[in-house]
This record gives structure tokens, C-alpha cells and sequence, in this order.
């Protein structure tokens, strides 16, 4: 055995192994250098392109409306840099961080030259994608530069099944649209987030209601999609539609928990001389948690007319509701301090050590 | 006058140098916080605007490293909404305004006017 593998590794062999392995190495570090070199291109392209749009980008929207004009010729210098792809994301990209940070004319001029630059054609090949994350861009992208003319390509992902495309179609509509644009409500099958619920107030603060939400808002109490029942319910508190109580008070009914919560968090900020009244007539029906949460409210807009129903739950076996009555007695009653201190030394220890604690909240207050 | 600028969003700090340069301004600009805490050791600008998220340092090291140094530059801090706490923080620690993102370019060079008048 040893004698036949002495015969094959001959000097020979040796030699021509050696030649083989080096070639290889030699073409291994040639196909190494090309990769870097190449890498070393792009980088030093996308470099000088970052650099050239950017002195560009920034001496147009710096510069002043009057030579508007003048700056065409950054515009076409900008153009003709744009024939390649990615050279066309890229400056997109840029104009949406510059309009993201910057506001006043700064913004209109970059709308201005986003418009001029004709990039609505990329971000609408984006929107029309089947990739949800490009998809996602073209959205935003066409919200960004403030493309009204192009709302019914976003009404189009309202819907969508995939939740980030309907979420950033939707504030869009808002973005470009305000309070106009939530119609999108009418017809909703998917739920909103709590997360996109919140984005979609954080939007409207930036747009005067006009009577808008007043036109619609009854429908969207009414709805089957019960997350756009409790946004209409937020509306309805945050911008104080004092005049919709009755279809709030509708919603305490709901066969949804969380709506009946959300009602009640509304009706706190939007009450009248009835509301704790009628809070007081669902109370028995209600679960735990909502039964304490309408103590809390009677609390706050209670008035005589809950006295009874308050004494009533003082003497309620769970101590949760004791501690929440006697709370809405000493706020609503002048009495209800007296009252407590009472029961406390008639009745066992726990009216007591409510009634101290409850004293002393009212000194820390 | 002699600003250091520090911003990372590189097309944001090319902006701003230009409209600075423009009100005549000297710039010096950094994207990251390390290199703006090295120019600190060398430099000593009038005014420094930082952004307060940045990569390696942040802007409120760079507020620090001022007021380690008992430098006279007034300080004016970029944020972003919701990042009221980083202004509560730098304002305790010395920073002398602040201008919230997206902004008016105008309105910064008047913050930047009104702080250096009192230099």
C-alpha cells in the first residue's frame, strides 16, 4: 500500500499539484480583487452622486423663490443624473429626509422639485408593486410630497389585507385629505389598531375640523366594524361633540366590552345634568371592571340623584366597590366624609380603614 | 462667527451648512458625535447646533463636553417630536434653546441671531 502511493507521489506529481493549487489561488485572488474593485466603483459612484444631488438639492431649497428660475439649472443638471434607478431612489430618498426635517418654503420648494424632477412616475411604479414593502414606500412617497391628485391610487390600499399598506394608506389620506378624509371609516372591514387609531388622531391634529366629523359621526357609531366605533367614540370625546350624548349613550348598550368602556370615557368629557343617571341604570348588568369604571365617572359627574345607588354599593360585599363608593360619596356629598367616619365606628374595621384612607387622599389632594 | 454643526442626515447638514454659509457664517460641519467632541479639543465655536441623536456620541455628550470645558458657545439642539425628556435633559444641562423637526430655516438663523447678540 505504502509502496503504491509512494509510486504516485512522485516529484512530478508534486510539481504539477503545486502549479494547480497556485493557479487557483491566483485566480482566487484575482476574482477577489475584481469583487472589491467593482465594490470600490459603486461605492465611489453613490458617493459622487450623494455628493453632487446633494449641493444641488441644497442650493434649491435654500435658495430664494425670486430665482427660482435660475435654479432650473440644478434642475437639469438634477435631471440628467436621473436616467439610472437607483440614482432616482436615491435623490427620493433624499428630498423625503430634507422634507421631514424642514418645514416653511423649504417643504413647497421640494414638493416643487419633486414634481419637476417627474419622480410621482417611481413612486407610482412603487405603489403598483406586488411587494408589500415597496408597495409601502410608493404610499408614503406619494403622501410625502403632498400628491392630492393622486388620492384614489391610496384609496385603492384602504382596505388592503396587509395591515401596513391599509395603515399608511390610511394616513395618507388623512395627511393629504384631514378630516375630509376619513370617509375611508365608511367602509372599513378590517379593524384599526389601537397603535393606527393613535396615528390617525396624531394626523388630525394637524387639520382644523370643519363640521366634518359632525356630518359623519353618527354612522360611525352605528358601524359593524366595532374599532371604527370606538375611534367615532374618541372624536366624539377629543373634540367635544357634546351634541351626539344620546347616540354615546346608545353605545353602552354594545354587546363589545371595550365599546361600553370607551362610551363611558367619552361621556365623562362630554356629559350632562342625565348622563350619571343612565350610567347608573346599566351598572347591575355590567361587568367588574366596567362596574368600577362607572363609579369612577359618578365620581366625577355624579350629583344628588346617586346618593341611594352610592349607599347601596358602600354596603356591596366586595371591597373593590366599597372603596369606589365611599370615593364618589366624599366627592360628590359634603356629607359623604361624615357618612363614612360613621359607618367606620358603627361597622367593622374595613368602613374604618376606608374612611382613613379615603381621608387621607383628600389631604394629599 | 464660527458654528459647528452636527447632524447626521447628511443631505440635512449640507442644507443647513449652505443657508448658513449664505448668512455668513463660518461652518464647520460633523456627521457623528465622536468627530464633534475631537473638533471641541481643537476648536472653539461661538455657537454649536446639534441634532441629538447621533451616531458614536450623542448630542448630549457634545453639550457636556462644552460645558466640561467652560466654553462660551451658546448651544441650540435639534429634536425630533416626542423627544421632549432628551430637551428637558440638555436644557438642565446647559443647552440655551431648542428647535423641534421639522423646521423653518428662517427660524433657526433668528434663534441663532438672538443667542449670539448676547454673546
Amino acid at each position: 500500500m505504502q509502496y503504491v502511493f509512494l509510486k504516485i507521489i512522485t516529484p512530478a506529481t508534486i510539481n504539477t499539484a503545486t502549479i494547480i493549487l497556485l493557479s487557483l489561488l491566483l485566480i482566487l485572488l484575482l476574482f477577489a480583487f475584481l469583487i472589491l474593485n467593482n465594490s470600490k466603483q459603486i461605492f465611489i459612484r453613490k458617493k459622487k452622486l450623494s455628493t453632487l444631488t446633494e449641493n444641488l438639492i441644497a442650493g434649491i431649497v435654500i435658495g430664494t423663490w425670486d430665482n427660482w428660475e435660475e435654479d432650473n439649472s440644478s434642475i437639469i443638471r438634477l435631471k440628467k443624473i436621473l436616467h439610472k434607478k437607483d440614482a432616482r431612489n436615491y435623490v427620493i430618498n433624499q428630498l423625503e429626509a430634507t422634507i421631514n426635517n424642514l418645514s416653511g418654503a423649504a417643504k413647497q420648494k421640494v414638493q416643487l422639485l419633486y414634481n419637476q424632477l417627474n419622480l410621482k412616475q417611481d413612486s407610482l411604479k412603487k405603489i403598483h408593486s406586488r411587494k408589500w414593502n415597496i408597495k409601502t414606500k410608493g404610499i408614503i412617497e406619494l403622501y410625502t410630497f403632498g400628491q392630492t391628485d393622486m388620492i384614489h391610487e391610496l384609496y385603492k390600499n384602504v382596505d388592503s389585507h396587509n395591515e401596513i399598506i391599509r395603515m399608511e394608506a390610511q394616513i395618507g389620506i388623512i395627511n393629504l385629505l384631514g378630516f375630509k378624509g376619513l370617509n375611508f371609516l365608511d367602509s372599513l372591514t378590517y379593524p384599526l389598531t389601537e397603535w393606527q387609531q393613535l396615528k390617525i388622531l396624531e394626523q388630525l391634529a394637524a387639520h382644523t375640523e370643519d363640521g366634518q366629523l359632525s356630518d359623519n359621526l353618527s354612522k360611525w357609531l352605528l358601524s359593524a366594524n366595532d374599532s371604527v366605533v370606538l375611534i367615532a367614540l374618541r372624536f366624539a370625546e377629543i373634540f367635544q361633540k357634546l351634541h351626539f350624548h344620546n347616540e354615546v349613550l346608545h353605545c353602552l348598550t354594545h354587546t363589545n366590552a371595550r365599546i361600553r368602556s370607551q362610551a363611558i370615557e367619552t361621556l365623562l368629557h362630554i356629559a350632562n345634568e342625565t348622563t350619571a343617571n343612565e350610567l347608573v341604570n346599566i351598572y347591575n348588568e355590567e361587568i367588574f371592571s366596567i362596574k368600577i369604571q362607572i363609579l369612577k365617572a359618578i365620581s366625577a359627574i355624579g350629583n344628588k340623584d346617586q346618593f341611594d345607588f352610592l349607599l347601596t354599593q358602600l354596603s356591596n360585599e366586595n371591597d373593590m366597590i366599597k372603596l369606589y363608593a365611599a370615593r364618589a360619596l366624599t366627592h360628590c356629598f359634603k356629607t359623604g366624609l361624615t357618612i363614612l367616619e360613621e359607618k367606620g365606628k358603627a361597622l367593622n374595621t374595613v368602613y374604618e380603614k376606608i374612611y382613613l384612607h379615603i381621608k387621607k387622599e383628600m389631604l394629599l389632594n | 462667527m464660527k458654528i459647528l454643526l452636527v447632524e447626521d442626515e447628511s443631505i440635512m447638514l449640507k442644507t443647513v451648512e449652505l443657508k448658513l454659509q449664505r448668512e455668513g457664517f463660518e461652518v464647520i460641519c460633523c456627521d457623528n458625535g465622536k468627530d464633534a467632541l475631537e473638533i471641541l479639543d481643537k476648536l472653539e465655536p461661538d455657537l454649536v447646533i446639534t441634532d441629538l441623536m447621533l451616531p458614536y456620541s450623542s448630542g448630549i455628550e457634545i453639550i457636556v463636553k462644552v460645558k466640561q470645558k467652560k466654553l462660551q458657545a451658546k448651544i441650540i439642539v435639534l429634536t425630533s417630536l416626542g423627544q421632549e425628556h432628551h430637551v428637558e435633559e440638555a436644557f438642565n444641562l446647559g443647552a440655551d434653546d431648542y428647535v423641534t423637526k421639522p423646521f423653518n430655516l428662517n427660524e433657526l438663523v433668528f434663534r441663532m441671531n438672538r443667542l449670539l447678540k448676547f454673546k
